[in-house]
């Protein structure tokens, strides 16, 4: 059996939202802060190998981890936060005209509408979790350890329950009704046996814990 | 805003044989007991101001090892009680056929759109009750409600927050596969009128997920 420990990054700037969030925001004070606690958390965790999306608020998070249990992560674009228009990064959300780029890349994403631009839609999104989860499969240590992102994680968190068939309604549900919290842990596991009362499992993934944020008080 | 906290009730003699889920008599292991003490210190902290719990005994002893720690108002209710067998499931035969038989398509019914297996509650039953225990929980006056449970029902709730009530047995099905609860986790559900959570530009009113089965408690994780 495989367990994955996964740990949404610290908090940032853009999380606090007057901007449209790319991939370089750091980590502000409060996130760092974060970061330590949820390191002193993990020391407690059997971790073998630890990765990170190679985005530089996860890579920030993932680097005070690994001075605590001393294990480097390896970036891996597999886990970075979904793809928003590069033209937007960066720009204030109060910009009309960047705000109209992004509604559309939501439709594009919770309305399986156009592609927009350079951005993640529904079908890219679907295909990158199901990359994601085969790789985690095939890593051959039994405890692992992923830095990633809200959105992200919630991505494959739908694609665990509702498994290759994915709906963009059961996608949007999930995203909507899920929340993460900056550190909160996450425990997927894989490879267990079914229950008893139910039918074989068509892979082995199974939800454990979701957003446990006890660490933060 | 509301917040629920779902605590699973402990380690019952039930959940190590494994057989009749509908038993509201099945004591907890001294495991179970054990799991209690460290969640009632747990709940302990938690700002609740009432705690609601399944007229199991299962839930009623882990209530009652919480009661202990955190002094507020206890209301038992039917509403939160775990999935409902035909009342023949309780009987000491039903290790024997037909009643595994039975047992067996009792346990299907829930992934069925109409089958219904003598008394026990099926699919509409079960998704008509997690809706009537949120439309319970909104209504209540506190903004802080603790509530002790079980697994099949909080899961059913837990579709009832992704889907209201439009989810189908296929997805009931996966969320039962895919989502474990352990004894004595908890999880941690919102309820936001107004819709002044977000997503990104989405505003998202009603209940919201925030955490499931949270067992720091139990020191394992």
């Amino acid at each position: 059996m495989k367990t994955v420990y996964f740990v949404r990054h610290g908090e940032t700037e853009g999380n606090t939202g007057k901007v449209f969030q790319g991939e370089n925001t750091p980590l502000n004070e409060k996130g760092r802060e974060q970061g330590q606690i949820i390191a002193e958390r993990c020391k407690r965790l059997p971790i073998d190998i630890m990765i990170t999306s190679s985005t530089a608020r996860a890579r920030e998070t993932a680097s005070i981890i690994s001075n605590a249990i001393g294990k480097k992560a390896e970036a891996s674009d597999l886990f970075i936060e979904r793809l928003r228009p590069r033209g937007i990064e960066g720009r204030l959300r109060t910009d009309t005209e960047a705000t109209a780029v992004n509604e559309a890349w939501n439709r594009s994403i919770f309305e399986n509408g156009p592609r927009v631009s350079d951005g993640e839609n529904f079908m890219d999104i679907k295909d990158r979790v199901g990359k994601a989860l085969e790789f985690l499969e095939q890593i051959e240590q039994e405890n692992v350890l992923v830095v990633t992102h809200g959105f992200f994680l919630r991505s494959l968190l739908a694609r665990i329950i509702f498994g290759s068939k994915l709906t963009v309604e059961q996608l949007t549900s999930v995203i909507r009704r899920f929340r993460t919290n900056n550190t909160g842990l996450t425990m997927f596991q894989y490879g267990l046996s079914p229950e008893p009362d139910y039918h074989p499992l068509e892979s082995e993934w199974i939800v454990r814990i979701w957003n446990d944020h006890a660490h933060l008080g | 805003m509301k917040t629920v906290y779902f605590v699973r009730h402990g380690e019952s003699e039930i959940n190590v044989h494994n057989y009749s889920y509908g038993d509201g008599n099945a004591p907890l292991t001294e495991k179970g007991r054990a799991q209690a003490i460290l969640i009632a210190d747990r709940c302990a902290k938690l700002p609740a101001a009432v705690m609601v719990v399944s007229t199991m005994r299962r839930a009623q002893e882990t209530a009652d090892a919480i009661s202990k720690k955190l002094n507020v108002d206890l209301i038992s209710s039917d509403l939160f009680r775990e999935r409902k067998p035909p009342l023949l499931l309780e009987s000491n035969d039903r290790y024997k056929e037909p009643l595994l038989t039975m047992r067996k398509d009792w346990l299907l019914s829930f992934y069925s759109e109409s089958a219904r297996i003598a008394d026990g509650e099926n699919f509409i039953d079960i998704k008509k009750r997690a809706g009537d225990a949120l439309s319970y929980l909104e209504q209540r006056p506190e903004e802080n409600i603790l509530v002790v449970a079980h697994s099949f029902i909080l899961r059913t709730i837990l579709a009832h927050v992704l889907f209201g009530d439009a989810f189908t047995t296929e997805e009931l099905k996966k969320t039962m596969l895919r989502v474990q609860f352990d004894n004595t986790g908890i999880s941690i559900i919102e309820f936001d009128p107004s819709g002044t959570a977000q997503f990104d530009t989405m505003p998202v009113s009603g209940w919201t997920m925030r955490t499931w089965n949270d067992q720091t408690h139990l020191g394992d994780v």
